[in-house]
């Protein structure tokens, strides 16, 4: 049989294959009520979220929510750029990548809520004020509090009993603890079997910044008005209190010899030489989730102060949620407004790495970890007294300048360069970024703020 | 029928042709155009002119660190690859019991995924408790470096763990000794020659196109390489492993610089270009073509 494959053949087969792939189309474009959630790929808040949004959705059966994840810092916000690129922003998404809202505000990627907050009258007498103030650039507020967490010290309850220590306060206020009492304490919770060590005083988990060392003696990386604006020319690396605190913080690893070294820690994988129970102290944000898979009692405590005047010493971090320009905002906005409610909190606190912004709810999330309550609730009303936003959530660019100071840092956390030189190196690097990060935005600041200075 | 075979010929390279032209060329075209323009793709991009390649060839040190970083590592690493690559090869080119397990042994790795691999050299070069140190230690009481935390062992942290990847070249070296004819090494044994002579005379002449093709796809891999570092260094310590296209990457995805980053592509572009060139201009003098020479 001599089968030929004719011309009309062809186009039949071409027909039928164009029919075939436009059927699939409609699906894009014409389920209005779609919302899509943008977050990052945290197995534990996901899986809360999951149900939050099965929850919401039973209540709205006119929505349906398109949950996609992507894996978390530099990466998330590369995929979130190209999903407004392609003219598909998210309904909902965070600050849970490394670019923090006001880099968001300045790209024009947040929608202002202010109107939709004052025509539903949305209460927010519920949340932190320090959460609202996070929010809100020129006036205007761009998200609502999904949770927040001021950075405290960890500690396991465990050791301390062992080394007969008394615990660490949770009491901000108590001037007796001091840096240099810290330091005694981790000597004193180090143990050595001849060249190894084989319990740590401390673990220095995460840099948080590079802004929660400077806070212990009362200083900061980047002076008050780059928060107000998120934008600046200057930084105060070259303060030598910076420096000083820099160098203390490394010292516990190399001179002291009482934190664990960057090799040793990675070693440890993701939960770190803490949750194994090799190290008595840690400072890390977000390590409530952290500390609570541990499997001995741990305790948290107020961060120490290096200077007596020091009082801002606790880095917080406040996560809002967010709706995308140009998405379906009402869609968007009913959805914001079930995860921030109390059911919607309730739900994915529990899964949440920053708690809940809501402090009704804050009792009941401190509930469900092993430490007491009113310890954990002290700390945590202490730590936002004495607590400054995190720089990341606050400054434009905060993706390049994290990476030029984490480079311009490697040498010094490995112990192959001092602070100072250290800084010597950065600071320049850093003068050249931040004018031209300014230079870049300073039109855009204009319209954002009325009463911009520069 | 002429016409008709043509169509079909059109048909079937259709697919191939239009994802060339859709998904390589035009955006080449399009990121050419970009890298005169200051572009954060959620705004329209802005002419600036030559702006990029002057930051790129005369202000930005970074430039010239990247390039430095990846030059090392695939001067190095290319020939020993090369090396490898065709020594394991002859040693499974042998007729023993069990050597096509050694074979399918020695291509395993190949097929595991990059980030994978990344990961699980993260912990055998981690200097504390790593497999690799503790040999070191066990086998010779040398005590191993700091591997990925130094500034002096991180590339060769990487080319170590490059050598797992070195599967699908010793296969391709495998079959262009399985093609040289038996008879050649007969009459070469009957004039007396050794095994080192038969090598320098036979088998690298014979190999020689095959070399050449490794080496190609050698530079252009090398001078690509990016998952090792975006997993398993983040270009550090201090910058020592910032390969030029994991610092382009981060001028395009994570500092929103399109057109800088553009920029850089076309300078990585022209490098692999004329080094390309370079190793096919040169072939005359070093690869034989067998059936070219039956030929003239």
């Amino acid at each position: 049989m001599n089968q030929h494959f004719s011309r009309r053949d062809f186009l039949k087969l071409a027909a039928a294959s164009g029919t075939l792939l436009a059927s699939g189309l409609p699906a894009w474009g014409q389920d209005m009520s779609e919302l899509l959630v943008y977050w990052r790929n945290n197995p534990r808040e996901i899986e809360t979220m999951e149900q939050a949004f099965a929850d919401f959705t039973a209540d709205h059966p006119s929505y349906s929510v398109n949950f996609q994840q992507a894996a978390g810092g530099l990466e998330g916000d590369a995929r979130l750029q190209a999903l407004f690129a392609a003219g598909t922003p998210p309904e909902v998404f965070a600050s849970v990548f490394n670019a923090g809202l006001v880099d968001y505000v300045y790209r024009d990627f947040v929608t202002d809520l202010t109107p939709l907050i004052e025509r539903d009258a949305w209460d927010q007498s519920d949340y932190f004020d320090v959460a609202l103030e996070t929010f809100t650039f020129g006036g205007k507020q761009f998200g609502i509090p999904r949770g927040g967490i001021p950075s405290p010290l960890f500690y396991n309850k465990d050791l301390f009993d062992q080394a007969g220590l008394p615990y660490p306060p949770t009491d901000w206020e108590d001037e007796s603890w001091t840096w240099d009492t810290m330091l005694e304490y981790a000597h004193a919770l180090t143990k050595r079997e001849g060249p190894r060590t084989t319990q740590y005083g401390i673990v220095i988990g995460s840099t948080l910044n590079w802004n929660q060392w400077p806070m212990l003696w009362g200083a900061q990386i980047f002076p008050d008005d780059a928060f107000n604006y998120g934008l600046t020319r200057e930084h105060n690396f070259r303060d030598p209190v910076v420096v000083n605190s820099l160098q203390k913080m490394v010292d516990l690893i190399w001179t002291e010899e009482v934190a664990p070294t960057p090799e040793v820690s990675g070693g440890f994988g993701f939960f770190g030489p803490f949750n194994n129970g090799l190290a008595a102290m840690y400072i890390h944000l977000g390590a409530y989730t952290v500390a609570n898979n541990a499997e001995f009692n741990w305790g948290a405590a107020a961060l120490p102060r290096g200077e007596p005047s020091a009082q801002q010493r606790s880095t917080t971090f406040t996560g809002p949620f967010l709706i995308g320009s140009g998405s379906n905002v009402e869609g968007a906005w009913d959805l914001v407004k079930y995860l921030t409610g109390v059911d919607g909190q309730r739900t994915i606190m529990r899964g949440a790495v920053v708690g809940t912004s809501r402090q009704s709810l804050l009792e009941e999330w401190f509930g469900a970890m092993s430490p007491p309550t009113n310890e954990l609730l002290a700390v945590q009303a202490g730590g936002y007294k004495h607590g400054l936003e995190s720089p990341n959530v606050r400054l434009v660019g905060w993706g390049e300048i994290a990476t030029l100071l984490s480079s311009e840092f490697d040498l010094m956390m490995l112990g192959e360069r001092s602070a100072q030189e250290a800084v010597d190196a950065l600071a320049p690097k850093l003068d050249v970024l931040l004018n031209e990060i300014y230079d870049k935005n300073i039109d855009k600041a204009r319209t954002i703020f009325p009463d911009f200075p520069g | 029928m002429r016409s008709r075979e043509a169509m079909y010929l059109y048909l079937f390279i259709a697919p191939g042709l239009l994802g060339m032209i859709l998904f390589h060329l035009a955006p080449m075209i399009v990121s050419f155009g970009l890298s005169f323009s200051e572009y954060e793709i959620t705004s329209p991009p802005e002419f600036v002119g030559f702006q990029n390649y002057h930051r790129m060839l005369f202000v930005d040190e970074l430039v010239g660190k990247s390039l430095s970083v990846t030059a090392v590592y695939a001067v190095v690493g290319v020939p020993i690859r090369l090396f490898l690559q065709l020594f394991i090869a002859m040693l499974l080119n042998r007729q023993l019991a069990g050597i096509r397990i050694f074979r399918a042994i020695l291509y395993f790795p190949s097929v595991v995924a990059g980030v994978a691999i990344a990961l699980g050299w993260i912990l055998l070069l981690n200097p504390t408790y790593g497999a690799v140190n503790h040999l070191l230690w066990e086998l010779f009481g040398i005590i191993g470096p700091r591997w990925l935390n130094s500034t002096q062992w991180v590339i060769p942290g990487l080319l170590l763990m490059s050598l797992w990847g070195i599967g699908p070249g010793i296969v391709i070296n495998l079959a262009g000794l399985q093609g040289i004819s038996a008879e050649l090494y007969e009459a070469a044994e009957i004039d007396g020659a050794g095994s080192f002579r038969k090598f320098l005379h036979i088998t690298l002449p014979m190999m020689s196109p095959i070399l050449m093709f490794n080496l190609v796809m050698g530079i252009v891999s090398n001078f690509q390489i990016f998952t090792q570092a975006y997993v398993m260094t983040s270009g550090g310590p201090a910058n020592s492993s910032l390969f030029f296209v994991l610092y382009l990457y981060r001028n395009a995805f994570e500092f929103f610089k399109m057109g800088y980053a553009s920029a850089l592509a076309w300078l990585l572009f022209a490098i692999i270009l004329i080094m390309t060139l370079a190793v096919f201009r040169s072939s005359p003098l070093w690869v034989y073509y067998e059936a070219k020479r039956e030929r003239t």
